[in-house]
Parts: C-alpha cells; structure tokens; sequence
C-alpha cells in the first residue's frame, strides 16, 4: 500500500509540466543517439549530461533515463533499415529485422520494436517499482565490507565480461581505479600523481573521461555514414507500423519472456542489455513453433531482443540506485550524474529523497508511453533527420563535446582533459580495450578506497573482515571465481587434452 | 595488431611500474588502515603483472598469427581523424584565452566538416556560424555558462 502511495506522489512529481518536457527531451534525443551507429547510450549519456547542470536533480535525471531507454529503442532503426545496429544491443535485432525490411515488412519490424519495447519496458517498470524499495530495505543492513565486495563484484564482472579480451578489461578498470586515486588523499590530505598541477587537486572528474571515451573516441572511430538511408514513406505509415493481429499472436509470448529475461540479465553487474537481448533471441528461437525460420524475418525474431534491451535497461536502474554500485558503462554515467547532483546513491536515497526516486520511476511509465507514441507516430522523420551528413554530425557533436567539458568547472583545463581522453579512448577503441570498466571504476574509486580503509580501521587491519561476515565472503568468493574462471576454462582443455594423449 | 599490442603493453607495463615506484612516497599503512600508498600500490603491481602477461603472450603468439592479425590499426587513412579532430581541438584550448571561445570553436567546426567531406560552401558556413550560436544560446543564455571571451566580448 505504502509503495501504491508512494508511485502516486512519483506521478505527481513526473507530470509537472518541466519534468514532462525534460523526459520528451530526454526520449527524442535517446531515440536519436541510439539509432546513430557508435554513439550507444554511454556515449550519449556522457555527451548530453552537461545540458542537466544547474538543472533540478528530478528533471535532471528523468530526462537521462529518457536519454538511456530511448537510446535502447533507438538503436533498432538502423538495424532494422539498413542492418547496422545503432547500439550493441540492437545486434540481435539486425537478424531478422534487415530481413523484414527487405521482405518490405521495415514498418512491422519497426512497429514490434516499438510495441514490445513499450510492454516489456512498462512491465519492467513495474517490477521495479515494487523489486527496488525491497532490496533498498535489505541494503539498508550493509556495512563498509559489503560495499567493498559489492564494488569489486561490479568491477571483475564488467571488466571480465565486456570486450573480447578479459585482461584487457582488467587492465582498464584498474586505469580507472589509478585514475581515481589522482588528487588529494581523503585521509592525510597529501596530493597524490597530480604533478604539481593543481587543476587535479580535486581528482579527475569523471565526466571528462566519459566524454572523452565515449563521446571522441567514437566520433575519431566511426565510418558509418546514414546519408544512404532512405525509406518509403509508405513503408512506415501508421497502418504498415501497427502489428497485425497475427504479429501479435507470434511476438507477444516473447515479449513477455524478453521482457523478463532483460530485467533480470540486466540487473546483474556486466551482463548489461547486450547479453540480455541475445539470450532472449535464443530463448525465442528455441521456443517459437517458427524457430527454424529464425534469420529469414520473422517478427518474433525482432519482438525478443527488442523488448529485452529495453527491459534491461530499468532493470540496470535497480543496483545502481538502490545499491549505488552500477553495473555498466550507462549506469556508472549516471551515477556520476547523481552525484554531481549531490545526491548518494544508496538505500537511503529512497528515505531521503523520495521525490527523486518516485518521480523517477512515475516518469519511466510516462516516458514508455512518449517513446511508443514517437516511434510508431514519427518513424519517418526520425528516419529523415538520421540522413545528415556523418561529418557534419561528427563536427557538432564534438564542439557540443568540447562546449560541455568547459561547463562543468567554466575551466578550459576540463576541456583539455578530455581531449586527453579522448585520445586514450581512440587507442584503447584501436587496441580492443574496452572503456566502460574504466569509466566505472573512475566513478567506484573514491568510495572502493574509503569503504577498504573504513573496513581494515573495524578490523584493526585485518582483511579478514571480508571473509567473516557472509555477504561480503560470498560476493567476494564470486568475484574470484568471476576472475580465475577464464583461466581454468583456458587450462583445463589443455590438461584434457595432455591426458588423452598421455 | 600484434605489433601494435605489443607496444601498447609495454606502455601499460611501464605505467604500471611507475605507479608503484610512485606509491612507495606515501605511507601504506597508517594506524591500521590503509594509508594513501596502499590502493594505488596494488592497481599498479596488478597493471603491470597483467600487461606483463600480455607481453608474453603477444611474443608467443608470434608465429601463430597471420599476416592479417599483425596489421596495424593505426594506417594514416584512419588515423587522420585523430589528428584533425584533436588537432583542431588542441588548438581551441590554446587559442582560447585570447581569442575567446565560440570564434575559434566555430571555426574548428566548420574545417572538420569541410576536411570529412562537405564541400558545399555555404554548408560549411553554415555549420561555422550556427554551431557557435547553438551552443551559445543552450549553454550561455539557457543554462548560463559564462563561456570565455575575447576583448570585443565574443
């Protein structure tokens, strides 16, 4: 009853009229960015948060959670169209969705996305809604080692989990922790790897290492031009976008098994939407009465992971804002975000302050609606405005880059700072190293390092504190196997191997 | 790639080092708890140790890999981007203090477009003048940024 009560007053705070206006700001642009090949939600959370400074926290963070589900949605149009995927979450949506669209069905596969990404992200809302206060509550009972271990179980699972080469996600997450470290220590107050430059006193701040990996690093690394894009006006009228009656009776079981898959996929550290949506076109493949035809254009084949990438995405929100330990590249941005908003991320973000959290989760229903009625109303001018030029949009969105470093201290050194950024994310992009471990780590770093000494001081120094209590042990005992596991699946069939031979 | 990975993990490898040599100037440890050495003590030891491996695999890997996979990533053709977007940029921020901000940004804005491929004038132009504008009225004017400006208050 208590949470009935509390998502009424969510929606009060949602429908003021500026908190609207900032969740359909937040939804076209998320619309936009995820359709763009390259620029994934991260990117363009990291590229679009300095529009949210000097901003109200509620407005502020409703139109970044517009930004990060629109951007779920968004990435399918591409994928759809013309077979590149906006975002990596879109990837399983290419396979069937290109094949419709050359079938001359773009406007039914557009449509499921839309519909599906709309039920499966409404029900995951709502899951959210009644899931969130609970697991608030059990974290309420966490202490400094929990937090500890709950970090370092968002870091190994992120950095073992995202690009292709494990070692290559370590090493970035502990660049990021290395990073985090820069600055003034918060105990003896000495500088620590500043070199005199006083400019890093305070640290690094994060946003110029989002901005910089995502946001230029993207725009130095893509070659993507959408100028081809082209669509029948036809194709995506309201009529063709509508799903049949049909459609409906193949899609909408795996809407809701998409939909269930995502939220829970999603709310583990790592495994993100991406995963997310690919394990829900399995699961649809091998369940769908139609799975042989999987990869021909069938719209359940689309209606799966479009529906799980959007669900992934709220359910991504759940750690991040109950716990404050994100689990992704997206999360991590807009836990920076919270905190540059002085707010803590926590279970007491839900006690003390409840506008912000419900008037979150009240504007997710609401933005679910905007971003149905846009995709299946607007599809068209979406599709005509996705037509500029790629240098174009590449020159704008770095001086909106640049403009944005230089707001968030009116210092010209942010701004070289993420040009400095920048260009290690253009060869981490080159080498295969993936940045979202970095960019989490930056943002865990300071509250890792204070919970480890906060720990070791209740400990008299001694780590095992972490091994004696048992959610700290447990999730620490995860984290190792998370880490070590690569390494015996890389040892053992050799061994196999050795012995059959022998 | 190979090749490329490989210095790459020697410039790991050496931050690595560094980061611990570094370290070792603050205390460790400090009435039972962790002093301000001790973190970046040990992301420096395990950045190098994992770069090391790197190393060693990359020099065992040698004959294995194929002429492809020892490619570099960094031909100038795709390396150019790097050059003028950055370049361009660097250039802002130095600029910046004495010029002020929106000439030099919209300027950088337009020769990017143009060097990428847009050709027509008054596109160009276009995004020279309106980009500057744009940001001007979101940043300066909506959110008031006081963006920096040179002596005719641009």
């Amino acid at each position: 009853m208590e949470i009935i009560q509390n998502l009424l007053f969510g929606f009060q705070v949602a429908f003021q009229p500026i908190n609207l206006l900032f969740c359909f700001i937040g939804v076209v642009f998320g619309v936009f960015i995820g359709a763009l090949p390259g620029l994934g939600p991260s990117a363009g959370l990291a590229i679009l948060l300095p529009m949210t400074f000097g901003m109200d926290p509620v407005a502020g963070i409703i139109m970044l959670a517009g930004i990060y589900y629109g951007s779920m949605y968004g990435g399918s149009i591409t994928s759809i169209l013309i077979n590149v995927p906006g975002d990596p979450a879109s990837v399983a949506t290419t396979l069937d969705g290109f094949a419709m669209a050359k079938k001359g069905r773009a406007g039914a596969a557009l449509g499921i996305s839309a519909f599906g990404s709309f039920i499966a992200g409404t029900g995951a809302v709502v899951v959210f809604t009644f899931l969130a206060p609970l697991v608030a509550e059990f974290a309420l009972r966490f202490g400094p080692p929990e937090y500890f271990a709950l970090m370092v179980l968002g870091l190994t699972t992120i950095a073992g989990m995202t690009g292709k080469f494990p070692t290559k996600g370590y090493i970035s997450a502990l660049l990021g922790l290395f990073f985090a470290t820069v600055g003034l220590d918060l105990v003896q107050g000495i500088p620590r790897f500043t070199f005199g430059i006083w400019n890093l006193f305070e640290g690094v701040d994060f946003i110029p290492v989002a901005m910089g990996l995502f946001g230029i690093a993207e725009i130095l690394t893509s070659d993507d031009d959408l100028s081809d894009l082209k669509v029948d006006k036809k194709d995506v009228s309201l009529r063709k976008v509508l799903p049949t009656r049909e459609d409906w009776k193949y899609s909408l079981p795996h809407i809701g098994s998409g939909g269930v898959i995502g939220f829970f996929v999603g709310m583990l550290p790592g495994a993100g939407a991406t995963i997310a949506s690919l394990i829900s076109y399995g699961v649809a493949k091998k369940t769908s009465p139609r799975g042989d035809e999987f990869g021909t254009g069938v719209i359940e084949a689309v209606a799966a992971p479009e529906s799980a990438n959007n669900s992934a995405s709220v359910g991504a929100m759940v750690p991040m804002l109950t716990l404050g330990v994100p689990g992704s590249g997206s999360t991590a941005v807009m836990l920076g975000a919270l905190m540059m908003f002085g707010l803590t991320p926590g279970p007491l973000l839900f006690e003390k302050n409840p506008d912000f959290v419900w008037g979150l989760i009240g504007s997710m229903y609401i933005g679910n609606i905007m971003l149905v009625i846009l995709s299946t109303a607007c599809i068209y001018w979406f599709v005509k405005i996705l037509r500029t030029p790629t240098p174009i949009l590449n020159a704008v969105v770095m001086a909106f880059i640049l403009i944005g470093a230089y707001s968030l201290n009116n210092s010209m050194f942010d701004v070289g700072l993420t040009i400095f950024f920048g260009a290690i994310g253009y060869f981490m992009k080159k080498l295969d190293y993936p940045a979202a471990p970095m960019v989490l780590a930056l943002v865990l770093g300071t509250l890792l390092e204070t919970s480890l000494r906060q720990s070791m001081i209740l400990s008299n120094g001694s780590l095992t504190i972490f091994f004696t209590r048992p959610i700290s042990c447990t999730v620490l005992v995860i984290s190792i196997i998370i880490v070590i596991w690569p390494l015996f699946k890389k040892i053992l069939p050799k061994k196999k191997a050795g012995g059959l031979s022998a | 790639m190979r090749k490329a990975d490989l210095i790459g993990s020697i410039v790991i490898f050496i931050v690595g080092v560094a980061i611990v040599l570094e370290s070792l100037t603050f205390d460790f440890f400090e009435h039972g708890a962790p002093g301000p050495g001790f973190l970046p003590f040990w992301v420096g030891l395990f950045l190098a140790v994992l770069a090391l491996a790197q190393i060693i695999g990359s020099l065992k890997n040698k004959e294995k890999e194929s002429q492809e996979d020892n490619a570099s990533p960094f031909t100038w053709e795709n390396f150019k981007p790097f050059v003028v977007f950055l370049g361009s940029s660097a250039i802002v921020v130095l600029v910046t203090r004495f010029v002020g901000l929106l000439i030099p940004l919209g300027l950088a804005t337009g020769f990017q477009a143009w060097y990428f491929g847009v050709k027509r004038k008054r596109t160009v132009i276009l995004i020279t003048v309106l980009t500057p504008l744009l940001t001007w009225l979101v940043f300066d004017v909506a959110l008031g940024v006081p963006m920096p400006r040179n002596l005719l208050g641009l």
